[in-house]
């Protein structure tokens, strides 16, 4: 019996194609972090010269914005692979679907989630936003990007067979997003406050840890339903 | 080169039925596929051809039937099954913003497990060496046809399942294919394809499979 190609031989062709894509669609790529840009700016204009309520609601800003721009950034995780028919290989790839799948969030994760992270230093300061809770702001979004973006894998899904699937999958995700929210505008307050945020980010890994142990089982279990339709 | 110790495998179909939506596409279809042969799976227009083919991939669930492989249902061995099967559908995976060469490349660690062309022979013997640093967005429908089926000469596998291969394919495309398909056959590898067409084969067996 011939034996399939090792798994990571796999993974690491899978990441570089995918890599490869998405430098030559690179302008699906900078959609989210442009948009994450203009929210944080259109707050910050907003709500006029006045630092106070910014300095209130600043960090709470900062995650919804990060949140709303990671689900623009899922809706071109599986939307081109299910048209063009390169899905259906990979589910019948003899490879488990779920790690593929972890490669292809990792990916994605990389080319939309990290920009955020890049560019978030250069908005503390229209956030108003101490230079103590600079350090927290960016490893909550480090471990609490990556939770949403696969979190919102499964929710995309879902959707992918349908034609305004879109929505939907904004529907079926935003509530589930919830906790990393709150967990993550909590970190950046307690840090503000001049208290240790090790807690609530403790929380957050061990969320992360959660969705990449199940989150991909379930984006492969809703693939396959979407596929058999 | 396929193993030889796959060759009394066995691919069968069971009490198989499908419906769409509420009108049923087939029902208690059965066929039984050796080592060696073609099924060749005829019918109109939407009567359910790559609704079967998708089925056999185990893509789809049947309404009601089973599939069997080694006399196994395919759902209760999916990893085996998938090692053997390369399948082509009419959206055949082919990236447009990849050049052929790219394309095959995910396909060579993918599929084969003793690569026995390497991708660049894959392209001359698929008339795209020219066109192997190209986009495959500026390529025709023929050719990304071939890119697609690009994917059958790097495989090693024992069962081919087809959906219209020839579609959109040339005088030369089709011959190219029907001797792939006959070395194929005469290895011991298994064939299913959906087709208007009734491949010139000089020594497989075709059973014809009307819908």
């Amino acid at each position: 019996m011939t034996q399939p190609a090792k798994l990571s031989a796999v993974s690491r062709a899978l990441f570089a194609r995918d890599i490869r894509l998405m430098v030559r669609r690179w302008s699906d790529l900078i959609q989210p972090v442009v948009f994450y840009l203009i929210i944080i700016i259109l707050f910050s204009l907003g709500t006029g010269a006045d630092p106070g309520p910014l300095k209130t609601i600043g960090a709470a800003v900062l995650w919804v914005a990060a949140l709303l721009s990671t689900l623009l950034g899922l809706e071109s995780l599986f939307r081109s692979d299910f048209d063009d028919g390169s899905l259906e290989q990979l589910a019948l790839s003899p490879h488990p679907l779920a790690l593929l799948l972890l490669t292809r969030v990792a990916t994605h994760w990389i080319a939309t989630g990290l920009p955020l992270l890049l560019v978030t230093p250069l908005l503390a300061e229209l956030l108003y936003l101490d230079a103590s809770a600079i350090k927290t702001v960016l490893v909550s979004l480090l471990i609490g990007t990556p939770t949403l973006s696969l979190i919102g894998s499964v929710g995309v899904a879902l959707t992918v067979g349908l034609r305004r699937g879109g929505l939907l999958s904004a529907l079926i995700v935003l509530p589930l997003y919830i906790p990393v929210l709150i967990f993550g505008t909590g970190a950046i307050q307690v840090t503000m406050a001049g208290l240790s945020p090790a807690s609530e980010l403790y929380a957050l890994g061990a969320m992360l840890t959660l969705a990449i142990t199940l989150a991909p089982l379930a984006t492969g279990a809703a693939l396959r339903i979407s596929l058999n339709s | 080169m396929l193993n030889s110790s796959n060759l009394q495998a066995k691919l069968s179909g069971i009490d198989l039925s499908q419906v769409l939506g509420a009108r049923e596409l087939f029902s208690n279809l059965m066929f039984e596929l050796q080592t060696g042969e073609i099924l060749l799976v005829r019918g109109a227009n939407g009567c359910g051809k790559t609704s079967l083919l998708r089925i056999i991939c185990g893509l789809a669930l049947p309404e009601s039937g089973t599939v069997f492989w080694d006399n196994k249902n395919i759902h209760e061995q999916p990893s085996e099954y998938r090692t053997i099967l390369t399948y082509v559908g009419h959206r055949a995976g082919v990236k447009l913003d990849l050049t052929p060469e790219e394309n095959l490349q995910l396909v060579a660690v993918n599929q084969a497990q003793e690569i026995h062309l390497s991708i660049e022979t894959t392209l001359d013997q698929l008339g795209l060496r020219k066109q192997a640093h190209l986009q495959c967005r500026h390529l025709s429908q023929g050719q990304l046809r071939r890119v697609a089926l690009g994917r059958l000469w790097l495989s090693g596998t024992l069962l081919w399942v087809l959906d219209e291969p020839f579609t959109a394919l040339d005088d030369n495309g089709i011959t190219d294919m029907e001797i792939l398909l006959e070395a194929h056959t005469r290895q011991g590898g298994m064939v299913v394809m959906a087709s208007h067409r009734v491949p010139l084969l000089r020594d497989a067996t075709i059973t014809e499979l009307v819908l």
